[in-house]
């Protein structure tokens, strides 16, 4: 539970003949990250050929390439469905496809029957393509219909003839008539300008001699300028714009059609597709891993990282999987060695994983910090918010997410968790503040809520000396924790000018202080003891961080003080709480329009503060974790356990629940 | 209604914390603001993640309307009858606003920072919490002000409504808004370091608690201003028996 799981390093080699046996029973356990033999600092390593890059890989990939084109192309036609609130909050369950266990030639023989009956779902997803380009065009050409309509004008005459170019073209209102001068004064021989206006714009009919062409190509590239697109087709705007409706009509019914052609495949062999994909895709990860393997003329060699307690287990399943025919040795990690980290927290402990994850993974040696920064975080996030009534909104939400989209997914699970649990704290510190929507209770009813202990409105000093002294406590605990770790490693002299000088300093400051501000009568010994031990403290921080001590010195300051956001914090959400019930004071009345309004401004007013008292409650206690109390203690930078590991989402095997 | 000159200064006072912080705020939540539109042009599922950036300065602004709601309340300007409040205690609530609107600026530094988390998060989505982290960091200097504040209003009586003060520590009072408000200003300076802290440990996970040291170095400015801040209070008899 305080540092991270045991690992070992573990070296196993195998008859050849029984290397997919045993990389898929690896596979199917998950206990094992596999490392690259021939890069490690085994001994054995330099001894070791390459392992040959199976041609079977080339076979599944493609295979993965082809059914995964066909998969695009159903759901290309399926589109994106509407999902409701309860779609998302309580997803349906997903019922899983269940397979036997085959080989590779199995599934693709299984793929090779169902490409020439699901193939032709390409060739209608380039059609639909087609069809959606060609909608693209008709809705830019009907736009230039319905402007040119009010010519009634033959189209067939528009672009270029014997001796005209005749070009369409809309023009910003205000520029018009500037546009329309320039284009008479550009020295052409002949040129004429039709125009009506239309919706803030002006639509020109512009007529041209072929020679003259060039003269007003630079006008017609003005910003304010727009040349109409349309294709060649004979008859009045509203003729042609009525072979276009026709167009659109038969292109949107084949386009139905094709859709219900894909969808049809889809029906008969979504699922068929989905879980081939996903056996070839494991599969395929199986053979991606016989290139971290090492070989000799039999024998095939693999080595990785596997938790000390899972040991015996890996050894008995590779054994199996060999059928005797091998050997399994574990050693302890040789010095320097990066090491995989993984967690070793109960399980109640596991949704705050997340949490040391966010800022860093404990290195091999370091004590895991979420044991400590658990309760800390629910207790700071609690003092902060400070509203029964915001506690049990969090629970409830906490409660949906954990008994809906948590079902299926663990991170939200673990993330509902968390909630619950910093809700339920919220609802008790809210207790104790007696925050209910702020004083809603009091200024509305005129009922004061039992059971108060401190309200930080009322006594916002006694709350700042709560909070500085959870600081004290917090911050010693991380120098604790700092010192334990130096010990360990028989690191004295950082013991000393690390956390023995902090432990020497801060009582000297507290001397002084209380002399200083007096806040009690010192007695002159004290006082001189004191202050020998603050100077020693100070000089062994000075010794060890040089001329940047201090800094140290007023980062330390600026930490404790740093505590002094939980009564910030509080203020906040009670004083804005406050404000709203205020303003619905203000704005209430007798009208019924006002009971109305009343009743908007403090349902938007709370809903509004008790989103951002949440966000910053949870931001400011998360920063006191990260800053204040691992700026103490830890580092991090380890690297998490990525175990070897079948990931099957759409798929089971028979006799796995 | 008649404005007593101590009234007038608790108004004043209260105008200086909510306009000073909401200014702050506003070029702030201005600045993430435009970064957050940028990441939701290029993808508009990053939408919800991007306000929640956004929305970190407005912190600041939510400081100075509870300060400028508690002066009035004190006041009774609002929520009740104007009182007549000594002068002393109006010079003391202009020092209340002057510390909690100056440090209301270190918006501006938290504006800055949130535009690098939205722009990294928006590529990274598990680079969410380490950017919030980095950039709620220069909200301290918002939260010394705010300290500093109720401190001045707590001693001076402003919620108790005794007031004992002399006129000269009314004045006093100002030199603690000074000292505080301005030095908050080192948020700005922070706003930049943890932007850049963001970009690194987004680019390196490993080096986020080596960049936090770099972010915090700023801070150090803010606690010179709370300690002197903390010092005249002292020096004047607002804290401890001198």
């Amino acid at each position: 539970m305080f540092l991270p799981l045991e690992m070992k390093k573990a070296l196993i080699g195998i008859h050849e003949d029984y290397k997919p046996a045993v990389i898929a029973a690896l596979h199917e356990a998950g206990i094992m990250e596999i490392a690259g033999i021939r890069e490690s600092r085994s001994d054995i390593a330099a001894m070791l050929a390459e392992e040959e890059r199976s041609p079977e890989l080339d076979r599944c990939a493609k295979n993965i390439q082809r059914l995964s084109a066909i998969l695009d192309a159903m759901r290309e036609a399926r589109g994106i469905a509407p999902v409701s609130a309860k779609d998302i909050l309580f997803p349906a369950p997903r019922e899983k496809i269940p397979v036997q266990r085959r080989t590779l030639h199995d599934i693709c023989l299984d793929v090779k029957k169902i490409l020439p009956e699901t193939r032709h779902a390409l060739d209608l997803q380039q059609e639909i393509a087609r069809i959606r380009e060609r909608f693209g065009k008709l809705r830019i050409y009907r736009e230039t219909m319905g402007a040119l309509a009010p010519f009634d004008i033959d189209i067939g005459y528009l672009g270029t003839s014997g001796y005209l170019d005749i070009i369409p073209v809309s023009v910003e209102k205000p520029a018009f008539e500037e546009f329309a001068v320039r284009l008479l004064g550009a020295g052409t021989g002949g040129c004429t300008v039709t125009s009506v206006p239309s919706d803030g714009m002006h639509i020109a009919i512009i007529s041209v001699l072929h020679e003259d062409i060039d003269r007003i190509r630079p006008l017609l590239r003005d910003p304010a300028v727009s040349i109409l697109e349309y294709e060649a087709a004979a008859g009045t705007p509203g003729e042609v714009l009525g072979r276009i409706e026709s167009e659109c009509r038969d292109l949107a019914a084949r386009e139905e059609e094709i859709t219900a052609s894909l969808a049809a495949i889809d029906e008969k062999y979504g699922k068929n597709i989905l879980s081939l994909l996903e056996e070839l895709t494991i599969e395929k990860e199986r053979m991606l891993t016989y290139l971290h393997l090492g070989r000799t003329a039999k024998t095939v060699v693999l080595e990785g990282w596997v938790a000390a307690r899972d040991t015996d287990r890996l050894e008995e399943i590779c054994m199996a999987a060999a059928g005797g025919n091998g050997f399994v040795r574990f050693r302890d990690p040789a010095e320097g060695e990066e090491i995989p980290i993984e967690y070793n927290n109960p399980s109640w402990l596991r949704p705050f994983e997340v949490v040391t994850t966010m800022f860093s993974r404990p290195r091999y040696d370091e004590i895991d910090p979420t044991i400590f920064t658990a309760p800390l975080l629910i207790i700071f996030f609690a003092l902060m918010l400070g509203d029964a009534v915001y506690g049990a909104l969090i629970v409830l939400i906490g409660w949906i997410l954990r008994n809906g989209a948590g079902t299926f997914s663990p991170p939200v699970r673990d993330a509902g968790t968390i909630l619950m649990v910093a809700g339920g704290a919220t609802v008790v510190s809210g207790i104790l503040q007696g925050g209910y929507l702020g004083d809603f209770l009091p200024r509305f009813f005129g009922i004061a809520p039992p059971f108060v202990l401190i309200n930080a409105l009322e006594s916002p000093v006694r709350f700042l000396q709560i909070a500085l002294v959870i600081g004290v406590l917090q911050i010693n605990l991380g120098l604790v924790i700092a010192a334990y770790q130096n010990l360990r490693k028989k690191q004295i002299r950082s013991f000393i000018t690390d956390q023995a000088s902090w432990f020497m300093i801060q009582p000297a400051a507290a001397i002084f202080l209380f002399s200083f501000f007096s806040w009690a009568a010192v007695p002159a010994p004290v006082q001189w003891a004191g202050s020998a031990l603050g100077i020693a403290g100070v000089a062994l921080v000075m010794q060890r961080q040089g001329p940047l001590g201090v800094f140290h010195l007023t980062g330390f300051l600026g930490d404790w003080l740093s505590y002094a956001r939980l009564l910030a914090l509080a203020l906040a959400t009670g004083g804005i709480a406050m404000t709203v019930n205020i303003l619905t004071q203000m704005v209430a009345g007798d009208h019924p329009l006002q009971i109305v309004a009343a009743m908007a401004v403090f349902v938007i007013g709370q809903t509004f503060n008790f989103v951002l008292q949440t966000l910053g409650a949870f931001i400011h206690s998360l920063r006191l974790q990260f800053v204040e109390f691992f700026g103490k203690f830890y580092q991090g930078g380890g690297k998490g356990f990525q175990p070897f590991m079948v990931r099957r989402d759409v798929t089971k095997l028979f006799g796995d629940d | 209604m008649v404005l007593g000159v101590g009234t007038v200064l608790v108004i004043i006072g209260a105008g200086l914390a909510v306009g000073l912080s909401a200014l702050g705020a506003g070029i702030g939540v201005g600045i993430a603001g435009a970064a957050a539109a940028g990441v939701t042009a290029v993808d508009p599922d990053k939408f919800g993640m991007s306000l929640v950036f956004q929305a970190l300065p407005q912190t600041q602004g939510i400081y100075g309307l509870l300060i400028a709601i508690l002066l009035l309340m004190s006041t009774g300007v609002l929520g009740g009858t104007p009182e007549d409040i000594p002068v002393a205690v109006g010079l003391a609530a202009l020092g209340v606003g002057i510390a909690v609107g100056f440090s209301g600026l270190s918006a501006i530094g938290q504006g800055i920072a949130a535009s690098n988390g939205v722009a990294v998060a928006g590529r990274d989505r598990s680079a969410i919490g380490k950017g919030l982290v980095f950039s709620v960091l220069p909200e301290t200097q918002a939260i010394y002000g705010l300290l500093v504040a109720i401190l001045l209003m707590a001693f001076t009586g402003m919620f108790t409504g005794v007031y004992t003060i002399a006129d000269a520590v009314g004045f006093a009072a100002i030199g603690c808004g000074l000292a505080i408000g301005l030095a908050g200003l080192s948020a700005i300076g922070q706003g930049i370091t943890a932007g850049a802290g963001i970009v690194a440990s987004a680019r390196k996970p490993e080096v986020m608690g080596r960049a936090l040291i770099f972010a915090v170095m700023s801070e150090t400015f803010a606690i010179f201003g709370l300690l002197i801040a903390i010092l005249i209070m002292f020096g004047i008899g607002l804290i401890g028996g001198a």
